[in-house]
């Protein structure tokens, strides 16, 4: 393939990138298959013809009812939102397997572009190399010196470096990208019929979620004031989403309950590890079911 | 409005034109693309061209199949179905009605009396 070619389909490839597969491949396949084989010249000649890949892909938008988009673009609804959810906190669920099928997942999928695959693929190792990264050439210790906490679970002891908390924020970055980018494809953002636009639902759960830890408290409570002020979901799924403890303060407070019942030395007895692990499961289980609630509003 | 009668009466037309095309024989995007432009500007560019088969293949008016080519990657031809050539008859039979009854009001007269 000679170069003017090779340089027009990446243009061409990168302008029908928002098209919906079936037809943004079919330009890209309908093109090239006119352009290979050419030399260079003849190849500028009709390139010429062709005119500017922005102009092309326009086109093909004009041509495309709106109506219509959302079917011929991605994949099931399940599949995006069992996707989105492996890569969110499936890591969390089956430590490191879950993530990983949830990247199978991602690559297999018709939802998300090539770049948005990347992206989402990319964002938890990065991220985490950084802070690994960091970490070691300060040279701080990745366990806490000073008291450890039984209450608190071994990796969360772990997680006073950092590292543990960059991969849950990673993972849920990633995760609530990668739900923008897929509705935006979809076009499901655009009709907001019965819901709010795409970002809100994302802050909401997202606030929700992490928000109590990167403002403690307040982070949680902005995202209950954004929860009731939505109408993507109803009364029922935002007094649940209410009353799932935050896990900012879930957190504080088992390191603190840790502290003040004098589990620093010894085990703690297992009814309060259970309520532990509850407290910190919960929050995860509320984002779920508000996820898969807000998906059924909007069919 | 202003906007181009000729651009939206070529624009109504423009599935009908691909299944006239194909009618003789099997076409690939390109020679499609370049007899919809030539032969009256029924697509404004091959970027109109795609959403439209795809509109076709759908509606299984047209189905595809690719061919190898002297030179570079398989051609994807496309080619009237049996659906496509009874889509394109009832067209027919409406085209000719229809652009008499436009003519007919054109011309100020009427077709009863």
């Amino acid at each position: 393939m000679t170069d003017p070619t090779t340089a027009y389909l990446a243009k061409l490839e990168r302008a029908v990138r928002e098209l919906p597969q079936p037809v943004a491949g079919d330009i890209v396949a309908g093109i090239r298959e006119e352009l290979s084989g050419l030399d260079a010249d003849a190849a500028r000649e009709r390139i010429a013809v062709l005119g500017d890949p922005d102009a092309i892909a326009a086109a093909a938008r004009d041509e495309l009812p709106p109506a219509t988009t959302p079917a011929v673009g991605g994949d099931a609804r399940w599949y995006t939102v069992v996707t989105v959810l492996l890569i969110g906190i499936g890591g969390f669920v089956v430590p490191v397997v879950g993530w990983v099928v949830g990247i199978g997942f991602l690559w297999n999928s018709r939802t998300w572009t090539r770049r948005d695959k990347v992206v989402g693929t990319l964002i938890v190792p990065v991220t985490a190399a950084v802070v690994f990264g960091v970490l070691a050439v300060t040279g701080r210790a990745f366990v806490a010196p000073g008291i450890a906490n039984r209450l608190v679970p071994s990796v969360f002891g772990f997680g006073h470096s950092g590292l543990v908390l960059t991969v849950v924020l990673a993972s849920v970055a990633s995760a609530v990208y990668l739900l923008v980018r897929a509705r935006r494809l979809s076009g499901v953002a655009t009709p907001a019929r019965d819901g709010d636009a795409g970002w809100y639902t994302a802050l909401v759960l997202v606030l929700l979620l992490i928000g109590g830890i990167v403002v403690p408290y307040v982070g949680w409570i902005a995202g209950v004031v954004l929860l009731w002020g939505s109408r993507t979901w109803r009364t029922v799924d935002k007094i649940i989403g209410t009353v799932a403890p935050p896990f900012g303060g879930g957190l504080s407070f088992l390191l603190l309950f840790g502290r003040l019942g004098g589990y620093s030395g010894e085990d703690p007895p297992v009814g309060v590890i259970v309520v532990a692990w509850t407290l910190m499961a919960l929050p995860f289980v509320t984002f779920v079911y508000l996820l898969v609630r807000a998906r059924i509003l909007r069919r | 409005m202003t906007l181009d009668a000729g651009a939206n009466l070529r624009k109504g037309v423009a599935e009908f034109a691909v299944l006239a095309l194909l009618r003789g024989e099997p076409m690939y995007g390109w020679q499609l693309s370049q007899q919809l432009i030539e032969r009256g500007g029924f697509i404004a560019s091959i970027g109109t061209l795609y959403p439209l088969l795809a509109r076709l293949r759908a509606k299984d008016w047209v189905t595809t199949y690719d061919e190898a080519s002297d030179a570079g990657p398989a051609r994807r031809y496309y080619r009237l179905t049996d659906e496509g050539r009874a889509a394109l008859a009832d067209f027919r039979a409406q085209w000719s009605g229809f652009s008499a009854s436009v003519d007919a009001l054109l011309e100020g007269t009427t077709q009863d009396d």
